[in-house]
C-alpha cells in the first residue's frame, strides 16, 4: 500500500505539472487547466461565499470533501502535488538534515497547529464579506504558479541558451538542429517566455520547501488552509488508525509521522493524519493499521473541556465578530474601483475581477504573446498578481481566446473569436509630441500596417504638416479595441508614443 | 547550534583533502563560463557575410503566369524562365522565403498563397535539393500565422523543414561602410544557404504603396524592424544588395488593394490569377506594380534598387513571356 501511495502521490505532481506545462497554445492537449481547481474545496467555496455565485464545477469540490469524510485527509497524502513535491524534496534532503544534524522537532506543536485554521477562519470572514482571499495560500494555486512562473520560463531559458551554444559549435549539424526543432515545439514556446515578477511568486514555494527540511511538512502541519478545511471533516472520517496501546513501545510510528500525528500512547490525532501509511508500513508490531470498523478503533483521551467559555474562546469569538464587521464594511471601499490597468479581454467589472481572480496565472502562462503580467500594486493592494496586459513585453492577439478558455473562475468568462474580435480592452491615444510623423514629419507608421482591425482602428492622411507632406496616424477610438499591438510595435523609446488606455 | 558544536562537526565531516579537493573543484567551475562566453571556445563569433552574386541565365527576364490554380500557375512560371534547374543544383540547401507575417486565412491575401510554397518546395526536391527550409520572422505570432495562413502545413507535406525563426541565430551583418544598416541583425539560415527563393504576395502598404520582393526580405532582418521604417527605401535597397535572391516568384493570385499590408477585408481583395517569376526582383517588382496601376518609379525603393543597379525596372527592354496555366 506504501508503495501504493507513492505512485499515486508520484503520478499526481506529475499530471499537474504536464496539464501546467501543455497550457499553451493551441491547447488542444490533455487537459485543460481550470479543471484541477474545481477539485479543490478551498478554491471553489470561498470563491463561490465571496462572490454569491455557485461556480460551475463545484460538485468536484465536494466530492472532494466527501472523500475526505470518509478515508480522512487523503488529499493531502496521495493527490495534493505540493505535499508530493514537498515529500520528494524531503527525501532528497535527509542526508543535509544529518550532515547538518538539524532538529526534527515539532517545535510549533501543538499550539501552531491552530495557526491552519486562524488562516482557513480568515478566508471564510472575508469571503463572508465579499472578498476571497484564498489566492495567496491555497496549495494548489502556489503551485500552479510556481510552476509557471518559476519552472517553466527558467527551464524554457536555459534550454534556448544551451542550444545557442551547443548547435553552432556542432557547426549546424542538421539531425542536431532536428532533434533541436522537435523538442522545442513539444516541449516549449517559440520565444522566450518572460516574467520579470517570476522571483517574487515563486517565494512561497521556496520557503515552503525550505521549511519541509526542518519540519516535515511545515507547511501541511500548520499553515495550509485547505489541510485545515479538510482536517475538520477529517476529524470525523470513517476510516480511522486503529491504535491501541502499544505492547512494543519502539516508538517508530511516532517519530516517522510526516504530519507528527502520533503521541506517545499511540494515540492519534485525526485531523492531522493523512493516510500516507508509513506507521502501518514500519510497525514492528503488528499494532498500527487503518480500519473502518468503529469497534476496533481506540481513540485518543478527548481534550478536558472546561464548562462555559474560556478565556481565549471569548477572544476568539469576539475577534471573528469583529473581523465580519470589517470585512462587510471592507467590501464597500473596493467596488469603487477604476479599472488602472489592461484587464484581459472581457474581463469582469474591476471590483468583482480582482475578487474572482484566484491568481493561479493560467491565463498567463497560456497568453500566446506572453503580454499577460502579474500586476504588482498597479491595481490597488487588493489586485496584486491579478493578470494585466504589458505592452511592453506583448500584445493581445486579435483572433486568440485562450485565456478565457483556462480562467477556473470565471473571471475572464470564455469567448468566440467573433465575440473577441468585437471585445474592447482599451483605447488607444497618440502622443503627438513623441510620435515621429507628427514630431519630426519623417515617416513612420508602423502602428497603422500592424492594426489588425480590417477597417483599421488606425487611420492614416496625407496632410500639409512641418512644411511637408507627411503621412499622419489617427486613432478611430470608436474601432479601436485596445489590443495594444500598435503600442507594443511603436519603435519610439523609452516612452510609446501610441499607448492603449484602459476601458 | 553553537560555535563549537559547529567546528567539530566540520572537523569530524571534512578532512584537508576533502576541503582541497572541493575548494579546486569549485574554482574550476569559475573557469567554465569563459568558454562559453563571447571569446571562448565555444562561442561562435559569427559575422554573417553578404550572399555572393550569382548569374543565372534564364529563357526571358521575367515570367508571367495566368491561371485559376496557384500552384500550377506558379510551376508555369518558373519553367518558363527554363526551370527550376536554373537556380538548384543537387545537393543544395534551399531557403523558400514566404509572406506568413499575419494572422490571416489565404483569401484575405496578406499572406503568400500556401499553394504557391508548396509548389516551390516540391520543385526544388525534383531540381535534387538536399534540405528546403520555409520560415518568416512573422508580425503576428508565430503559431498562429504559421498554421492559419496554411503555409506550415502545406509546405510541411511538400516535404520542406518549417520552423519557427530562433532569436539566438540571427547575427550582425556586414553591410558596406557607411551602410545605413550596419551591423543590422540578419538571420542566419536565410543568410548561409545555397539558393535563397523570394516568394512575396503582392499587397498595398501604407507607407510604401506596394509591398513586393524587396519589402518581403524585411523578413530575414533581425532587431526592432519598426526602426527601420524612417526613411525605409535606402533600408530595403541595402537588403536587398546583401541578400541577393536568386530566384523571386510574386504571387499575385489575388492582391491586396488597401488597407495593406495586414488588411483583413475580402472587399479589398482583387482576384488577379497572376504568378511572376524572376531572376531580377527588381523586374520582378517593377511588373508587379502594374498589376496596382502603379508606373515602377513611382515607387521610391523600386527606383532606388534600379539606379543602385540590383535589377532593371524597365519594363519596355525586358523579355517577358506570358504563359497560361
Amino acid at each position: 500500500m506504501l508503495i501504493l501511495r507513492r505512485i499515486v502521490q508520484t503520478a499526481c505532481a506529475v499530471f499537474f505539472i504536464v496539464v501546467v506545462w501543455t497550457t499553451r497554445y493551441p491547447l488542444d492537449h490533455f487537459l485543460n487547466p481550470a479543471v484541477l481547481f474545481k477539485i479543490d474545496p478551498l478554491v471553489m467555496i470561498m470563491t463561490s461565499i465571496a462572490e454569491r455565485i455557485i461556480l460551475p464545477g463545484i460538485v468536484f469540490a465536494v466530492m472532494t470533501l466527501a472523500a475526505t469524510f470518509v478515508l480522512g485527509r487523503v488529499f493531502c497524502g496521495w493527490v495534493c502535488p505540493l505535499g508530493a513535491v514537498s515529500d520528494f524534496w524531503v527525501f532528497l534532503t535527509d542526508r543535509l538534515r544529518l550532515l547538518l544534524r538539524l532538529p526534527v522537532k515539532d517545535f510549533l506543536m501543538p499550539r501552531g497547529r491552530f495557526i491552519k485554521y486562524a488562516g482557513l477562519g480568515l478566508c471564510a470572514l472575508l469571503a463572508v464579506g465579499g472578498i476571497q482571499f484564498v489566492w495567496l495560500f491555497d496549495p494548489l494555486t502556489i503551485f500552479v504558479r510556481s510552476v509557471s512562473f518559476g519552472v517553466i520560463p527558467p527551464a524554457n531559458a536555459l534550454f534556448e541558451s544551451i542550444s545557442a551554444k551547443l548547435i553552432p559549435a556542432t557547426n549546424y549539424y542538421p539531425p542536431v538542429e532536428v532533434a533541436y526543432h522537435w523538442l522545442k515545439e513539444a516541449m516549449f514556446d517559440p520565444r522566450r517566455l518572460l516574467f520579470p515578477h517570476a522571483p517574487v511568486i515563486s517565494t512561497i514555494f521556496v520557503v515552503i520547501l525550505a521549511a519541509a527540511v526542518m519540519v516535515r511538512r511545515f507547511w501541511c502541519r500548520y499553515l495550509c488552509p485547505l489541510g485545515g478545511m479538510l482536517a475538520l471533516v477529517a476529524a470525523h472520517s470513517l476510516l480511522k488508525r486503529v491504535s491501541p496501546p502499544c505492547a512494543v513501545s519502539c516508538g517508530m510510528c511516532k517519530d516517522d509521522c510526516r504530519m507528527g500525528a502520533i503521541a506517545d500512547d499511540n494515540s492519534y490525532n485525526a485531523s492531522e493524519c493523512i493516510v500516507c501509511l508509513d506507521c502501518v508500513k514500519k510497525c514492528s508490531g503488528d499494532t498500527s493499521s487503518f480500519s473502518f470498523d468503529r469497534h476496533k478503533i481506540v481513540q485518543s483521551a478527548p481534550l478536558p473541556s472546561a464548562h462555559g467559555i474560556s478565556r481565549a474562546q471569548f477572544f476568539a469569538w469576539s475577534g471573528v465578530s469583529l473581523g465580519l464587521l470589517a470585512s462587510s464594511c471592507a467590501k464597500p471601499f473596493l467596488r469603487n474601483r477604476v479599472r488602472a490597468v489592461i484587464r484581459p479581454p472581457a474581463a469582469l467589472p474591476e471590483a468583482e475581477f480582482v475578487q474572482r481572480c484566484v491568481r493561479c496565472g493560467n491565463c498567463m502562462k497560456v497568453c500566446i504573446t506572453n503580454g499577460l503580467q502579474p500586476v504588482v500594486l498597479e491595481s490597488g493592494s487588493e489586485g496584486i498578481w491579478t493578470p494585466k496586459m504589458d505592452p511592453s513585453i506583448g500584445y493581445c492577439e486579435y483572433k486568440c481566446t485562450l485565456c478565457g478558455r483556462v480562467c477556473p473562475t470565471g473571471a475572464i468568462p470564455p469567448l468566440t473569436v467573433e465575440q473577441k474580435v468585437r471585445t474592447h480592452m482599451g483605447v488607444a491615444n497618440i502622443a503627438r509630441d513623441r510620435c515621429i510623423p507628427w514630431a519630426t514629419g519623417r515617416q513612420c507608421l508602423v502602428c497603422e500596417e500592424h492594426c489588425p482591425i480590417p477597417q483599421k482602428a488606425i487611420q492614416i492622411r496625407e496632410m500639409m504638416h512641418l512644411g511637408q507632406k507627411v503621412l499622419l496616424p489617427f486613432v478611430d477610438a470608436d474601432a479601436c479595441v485596445g489590443c495594444t499591438l500598435c503600442q507594443h510595435v511603436c519603435p519610439v523609446l523609452p516612452r510609446k508614443a501610441i499607448e492603449v488606455s484602459p476601458v | 547550534m553553537d560555535i563549537k558544536k559547529f567546528s567539530a562537526l566540520i572537523a569530524t565531516r571534512f578532512s584537508r583533502a576533502s576541503f582541497l579537493k572541493m575548494t579546486a573543484a569549485a574554482l574550476g567551475t569559475l573557469a567554465l563560463p569563459p568558454l562559453f562566453g563571447r571569446t571562448g571556445v565555444l562561442h561562435a563569433s559569427t559575422v554573417l557575410a553578404p550572399r555572393a552574386p550569382k548569374t543565372i541565365s534564364t529563357i526571358c527576364d521575367l515570367a508571367v503566369a495566368r491561371g485559376p490554380e496557384p500552384g500550377a500557375a506558379t510551376r508555369s512560371a518558373v519553367n518558363a524562365l527554363g526551370g527550376m534547374g536554373k537556380f538548384v543544383k543537387k545537393g543544395m540547401v534551399v531557403v523558400v522565403k514566404p509572406n506568413i507575417a499575419w494572422d490571416r486565412t489565404p483569401e484575405q491575401g496578406a499572406t503568400t498563397h500556401p499553394a504557391v510554397v508548396a509548389a516551390l518546395v516540391r520543385m526544388s526536391f525534383e531540381a535534387g535539393a538536399k534540405t528546403v527550409k520555409v520560415f518568416d520572422f512573422t508580425c503576428n505570432e508565430a503559431r498562429r500565422t504559421y498554421e492559419n495562413s496554411g503555409i506550415a502545413a502545406a509546405a510541411k507535406q511538400a516535404g520542406a523543414a518549417v520552423n519557427y525563426v530562433d532569436d539566438w541565430k540571427f547575427f550582425p551583418g556586414q553591410f558596406p561602410p557607411g551602410a545605413v544598416m550596419k551591423d543590422w541583425l540578419m538571420y542566419r539560415d536565410a543568410v548561409e544557404c545555397d539558393c535563397f527563393i523570394n516568394a512575396p504576395v503582392a499587397k498595398h502598404h501604407s507607407l510604401t504603396r506596394v509591398t513586393l520582393s524587396i519589402k518581403n526580405l524585411m523578413g530575414v532582418c533581425g532587431n526592432d524592424r519598426g526602426r527601420m521604417h524612417q526613411d525605409i527605401a535606402p533600408k530595403i535597397v541595402e537588403v536587398l544588395a546583401f541578400m541577393k535572391p536568386e530566384l523571386t516568384v510574386i504571387d499575385a493570385s489575388r492582391i491586396l488593394l488597401r488597407n495593406g499590408p495586414s488588411g483583413g477585408n475580402m472587399s479589398d481583395v482583387k482576384r488577379v490569377d497572376t504568378i511572376i517569376a524572376s531572376a531580377d526582383p527588381v523586374l520582378a517588382d517593377a511588373y508587379a506594380t502594374t498589376l496596382f496601376g502603379i508606373a515602377p518609379h513611382e515607387i521610391g525603393h523600386i527606383k532606388l534598387a534600379a539606379e543602385r543597379k540590383l535589377g532593371s525596372m524597365n519594363l519596355a527592354t525586358a523579355k517577358i513571356r506570358t504563359v497560361n496555366a
